[in-house]
């Protein structure tokens, strides 16, 4: 690790396990480099070597199994313990590099709420975690809301965990209530929803219920999300990590310890020529990039402000006139130089403050400038 | 074309024209008689119930009836024979006279045939089959209507044997062969049917094969043993084994071009000769006369021994006289051919003036026209007597069409006089009969009253019952599984390689690619397989249909049959352990007589609103659209699941483009099958579970669609603005069926009575319809 100092960005990611949050991120990566490819100043790159590996292997398990047209759920195993994805976006030639730290909220730790969990420590980092973010994802699997079938309607909210991510979502909304002045947003992400949307190749085009869908079954979370956060921004933003998939069928199957007892087992089929076409992802970089902005904004005007202060307090304090014996015997035993040094250390800060703040705006110029796509929707 | 074809032409067009009006007259006619047949029981019904005395019984009897029915039955018959004479696409003609007149001769001429085809002999009679001839410029051919083993002992057997007072006549053709006939019968006539009869015995063998009904086809060349007696030669040379095929023959139609002018209409009937030794000759002559032909030439040849009008030729003449019916004159109709012999012109002579004397009464022509020529010479034939006879036809026939028209209307505007005048008398003894056995019309109307508000109580309940099915919350179990079982097959025949076979699927689809040189030639025909077969797999719902409107009929049924009970029970059921009357609304489906279907029952209801004495007929179209209706996967859920199939195309539309995208791109090897078979394999799947899927949200479909009907059909029977006045109607005609503990004795003869009603105003009816 360099010595250049590190802005970090809190993301939190709720949902079931088995949702495909992994995947999201691993597509995020990949979406962020390659829209920087053409820019030679920035980069994105894991930030650890345990994001590094784990996503690296959910890349390999997805881009195998395109390759043999053979896309299995399970394929990609489901995380158990509490992880932090960190992603590292740096410019060339700025000290400052920016960390984006998404807590992979263990599914089963949501759907326990918790409870039973023997690490107690890791669960208060997640909780602390989560009060700390300015943004939260919230994945959802479409083809549970869409192909479930009317006969297990009744089991929907329990296997989306409506209950235990409005819960999660009420104290994120409390803490940001208390934080009025920052930015805050919360993304609805319909994930796998290759099947519902026809820009990815798809013949069909439920774009329209799979909205009515997500609001129907979030219903209270949205409201939580108002009736909390008021000013949090909530989006709609559907999804395709792969865009090559299709959704052949979708049948229930007995599975102990899931809800009602039973799963929802999708199949899928690779359309051909089984390329990956993400969509949806672009526009989660970008809605990320500008809550970014506007949180550091918000950060370093502060940062700034109170730098400024303490400068002008110090340079004042240094320069200040005592009387003439004072003065002297200030000179004599070098306390002017000491209060001269503190106030040049102040200014310094104040002068990094500026230039913090200018250059999260040069790096994230080329991601967060770019116009949303028609997946996007307001919510609130 | 010739003025004479032309005329012939257009009177045949005429004919066609009236074709229609005839048919529908005979039809009516036809119906006139059912209806009478059932009058005339319904009053035998109605005259012996107990309530009847002596003097209501005789009122009830109409003397005229049978007599009635026989001259409708008759008028029925008169348009039916002329709608087939004015079917015919050609004019015939037929040819009649005494045996040996020259008559074949006289065919030959006509037609162009010679004794290969028309037998003619010298002083014994040849013809053996009727035979009809007809001008064809192309057709040189004979269709022989054979017999079959009945129609032969029926037409030719039993004849002989009811003319020899032989019964009874053989009742299989073995029992023909082992038939023991007399040797010689001293009558002279019965001498000569006995001989025909027993050569026929004789010769069984060689026509037995043949009765075997139908059509057979022989070149003309060939025709003669079909049509002809043997010869006195074959006879000689075979004795009793000579073949005698004709006996196998109905009838024969031949088809040559006749060598005349103004023949393309034409055809002629060879009729039976007249005063021949056949059994039952002259009826069979008078009946092919009435049907076939448009004109007759009777043959009368000059000759030693017959140079006059004799008492057979006079008999024939009066023959058809009697076929001439409503046709003012004989001689439009039948015309005398004097066959002479231009080597013994005295003997012509001696015929010609009998013929003025006997037959016209001293004046040329005055009542038959004579046409007098050499019956050997076909251009004398052609010029003297079929030229004269065409022309005449053409100017006659017309004039004979409309007045056999005008008089059989005639004559059956008497009939249709004669039957109002008997209504008439009917309806009088009716209304006697319905004042004794009268019931006071308020009983009859709170009776209509109570009936309509039970029935609107127990439909209200079902209606209530069937809407909460309908809108409420639980899923129909029975569709869900229907839905289900069906794709589960489509599965499993998807998994069969499309019931072929995974292998075998792969195999064919190699061969096609590598012969055809691409994947579109295998792929497009399949794709439009699999569709067909998912979408007639996922049909097996109408089962489920059927059995959801079954259950509907049931349950509606039955509450009618609570109410309504009696009516539908059978004779011997008795009604004393009927529920009817009751005022219960839970009355249960064992109301319903236990082995019949609901459909069944409400079809019986609908009849009997029909039929009523008071006919009620928006009742009845209340039940019969209830039961008009079909509950089909096609009409019903198809048009919601068609875009299902969609990407089971060798072609797809993108939807936000419209762009043609094709599905199907892959090597033409073992690999590309393989890959092919899976593309197919996900899209037939993809296809059947998003139609299980739409139509698991259209689970509430058949059970709405039920609803309606069932509250459509309560707002009709109950709200219709006649219902209450068909109600009374329905009261006033099945009171007794409907209560009969307190109907008992009049409300039965009340049925009884409703029935003649009703069949008096179906003569009405049908009386006026013809009037019209």
């Amino acid at each position: 690790m360099d010595e250049r100092s590190v802005f970090e960005y809190k993301i939190g990611l709720l949902a079931p396990s088995r949702v495909g949050k992994s995947t999201l991120i691993a597509s995020l990566l990949t979406e962020g480099q390659q829209q920087l490819a053409q820019d030679s100043s920035v980069h994105l790159l894991t930030a650890d070597r345990p994001t590094k590996n784990r996503l690296g292997a959910t890349y390999n398990l997805v881009s195998g199994a395109l390759k043999a047209r053979m896309f299995e759920p399970g394929v990609v195993p489901s995380t158990s313990d509490p992880s932090w994805f960190r992603l590292l976006l740096e410019a060339r030639g700025q000290d400052l590099q920016i960390r984006f730290d998404m807590l992979d909220y263990p599914g089963a730790w949501l759907e326990g709420a918790g409870e039973g969990t023997e690490d107690e420590q890791k669960w208060n980092e997640c909780e602390a975690f989560l009060a700390d973010s300015s943004v939260l994802i919230v994945p959802i699997d479409s083809v549970l809301l869409m192909d479930s079938g009317d006969e297990n309607a009744h089991l929907l909210a329990s296997h989306l965990s409506v209950f235990q991510i409005n819960q999660a979502v009420l104290r994120w909304a409390k803490n940001r209530r208390e934080l009025s002045g920052e930015p805050a947003m919360i993304v609805f992400c319909p994930v796998k929803c290759e099947t519902y949307l026809s820009d990815s190749g798809s013949l069909q085009d439920h774009a329209g219920a799979l909205r009515d869908k997500v609001v129907d079954q979030f219903s209270d979370v949205l409201k939580t999300v108002r009736d909390a956060a008021p000013h949090a921004a909530v989006r709609y933003l559907p999804i395709d990590t792969f865009g090559c998939v299709e959704l052949v069928s979708a049948r229930w199957i007995r599975a102990q310890g899931s809800p009602g007892g039973k799963m929802l087992m999708p199949k899928y089929r690779v359309r051909p020529p089984g390329r990956i076409v993400r969509k949806g992802l672009d526009d989660l970089l970008t809605l990320l990039c500008r809550q970014l902005i506007d949180t550091a904004r918000a950060q370093s005007e502060r940062a700034t402000a109170s730098r400024q202060t303490a400068a002008l307090h110090s340079r004042s304090y240094a320069e200040l006139r005592e009387g003439f014996f004072r003065d002297l015997w200030l000179n004599f035993n070098g306390e002017r130089d000491r209060r001269r040094h503190a106030a040049a250390s102040d200014e310094r800060l104040f002068a990094m403050s500026q230039q913090t703040t200018q250059s999260l705006f040069d790096v994230l110029t080329a991601l967060a400038g770019r116009e949303s796509g028609p997946r996007l929707h307001h919510l609130s | 074309m010739s003025n004479i074809s032309t005329a012939i032409d257009a009177l045949l067009q005429a004919r066609l024209r009236q074709l229609p009006e005839v048919q529908s007259e005979s039809e009516r006619w036809h119906t006139l008689g059912e209806h009478l047949a059932e009058l005339d029981d319904a009053l035998a019904d109605l005259r012996v119930h107990t309530t009847m005395d002596a003097e209501l019984m005789t009122s009830l009897t109409l003397p005229q009836l049978t007599e009635i029915q026989l001259a409708v039955g008759q008028a029925a018959d008169s348009f039916r024979v002329i709608a087939s004479r004015f079917t015919r696409t050609t004019v015939n003609i037929g040819v009649s006279g005494a045996a040996r007149m020259g008559k074949s001769t006289l065919l030959q001429s006509v037609s162009g045939l010679d004794d290969n085809q028309i037998p003619t002999g010298h002083g014994i009679p040849v013809t053996a089959v009727r035979s009809r001839i007809f001008h064809s410029p192309t057709v040189r051919r004979a269709e022989l209507e054979m017999h079959s083993p009945e129609s032969f002992l029926t037409a030719v057997i039993s004849p002989l044997h009811a003319a020899l007072d032989l019964s009874p006549a053989p009742r299989t053709v073995a029992e023909f062969r082992d038939w023991v006939y007399p040797e010689a019968l001293p009558d002279t006539r019965h001498r000569v049917l006995l001989t025909r009869l027993r050569e026929l015995q004789s010769a069984l063998m060689s026509y037995e094969p043949l009765l075997t009904g139908g059509v057979k086809t022989v070149p003309l060349e060939e025709v003669r043993p079909f049509v002809a007696y043997p010869t006195h030669e074959e006879i000689s040379k075979a004795g009793e084994r000579v073949g005698r095929a004709y006996a196998a023959v109905r009838e024969a139609r031949i088809e040559c071009a006749f060598p005349h002018e103004h023949v393309a209409r034409i055809g002629i009937v060879d009729l039976p000769g007249l005063g021949e030794v056949v059994a039952d000759a002259e009826r069979r002559h008078v009946a092919g006369l009435r049907n076939e032909v448009d004109a007759v030439l009777v043959v009368k040849r000059s000759s030693d021994t017959s140079s006059f009008f004799d008492e057979t030729d006079t008999a024939g003449l009066g023959l058809l006289d009697e076929v001439r019916g409503f046709v003012r004159s004989t001689g439009e109709f039948a015309y005398l051919v004097h066959n002479t012999d231009p080597d013994k012109p005295h003997l012509a002579e001696n015929l010609r003036g009998d013929l003025l004397r006997n037959v016209n009464g001293g004046e040329p022509d005055r009542f038959f026209t004579v046409f007098e020529t050499d019956v050997r010479d076909p251009e004398r034939v052609g010029r003297e007597v079929l030229g004269p006879l065409l022309k005449r036809m053409a100017e006659g026939l017309p004039v004979m069409d409309a007045e056999v028209l005008a008089g059989t209307r005639s004559q059956a505007s008497s009939v249709r006089d004669r039957t109002r005048l008997q209504l008439t008398d009917l309806r009088r003894a009716l209304d006697q009969v319905a004042r004794r056995a009268g019931v006071p019309e308020e009983v009859n109307e709170a009776k209509a009253a109570q009936l309509r508000s039970t029935i609107a109580r127990r439909l209200r309940v079902l209606v209530g019952e069937l809407a909460a099915e309908a809108h409420g919350s639980v899923l129909d179990q029975g569709f869900g599984e229907a839905v289900e079982k069906a794709y589960e097959d489509v599965l499993g025949w998807i998994q069969d390689g499309f019931g072929k076979g995974a292998d075998t699927w792969k195999e064919e689809a190699l061969t096609c690619m590598i012969t055809e040189g691409h994947a579109a030639a295998f792929a497009g025909p399949e794709f439009s397989r699999i569709r067909v077969e998912i979408s007639r797999r996922f049909a097996a719902l109408d089962d489920f249909f059927t059995a959801r409107l079954t259950a509907a009929w049931d349950r509606t049924a039955a509450l009618l049959a609570a109410e309504c009970g009696a009516l539908f029970q059978d004779d011997d059921s008795g009604q004393e352990d009927s529920a009817s009357g009751s005022d219960d609304a839970t009355a249960t489906a064992t109301a319903t007589p236990s082995a019949r279907s609901g459909r069944d029952v409400l079809a019986e209801l609908a009849e009997l609103f029909a039929s009523s004495s008071q006919p009620c007929p928006g009742l009845a179209s209340a039940v019969n659209s209830l039961l008009d209706v079909r509950l089909e996967y096609r009409t019903l859920l198809y048009p919601r699941v068609r875009p299902d199939l969609a990407p089971l195309n060798l072609q797809v539309t993108h939807p936000d483009t419209g762009e043609q995208m094709q599905q199907v791109a892959v090597p033409l090897t073992a690999e590309g099958a393989e890959h092919l078979h899976e593309l197919f394999n996900s899209l037939a799947e993809q296809a059947a579970f998003r139609i299980q899927r739409s139509l698991s949200q259209e689970a509430a479909v058949p059970a709405v669609v039920i609803h309606a009907l069932v509250e459509q059909f309560e707002d009709t029977l109950i709200r219709s603005g006649t219902s209450v006045m068909e109600f009374r109607r329905f009261v006033r005609s099945y009171r007794n069926d409907l209560w009969p503990a307190e109907f008992k004795g009049i409300d039965e003869a009340n049925s009884r009575f409703a029935r003649v009603l009703r069949v008096t105003q179906d003569i009405s009816k049908a009386l006026e319809e013809g009037q019209r």
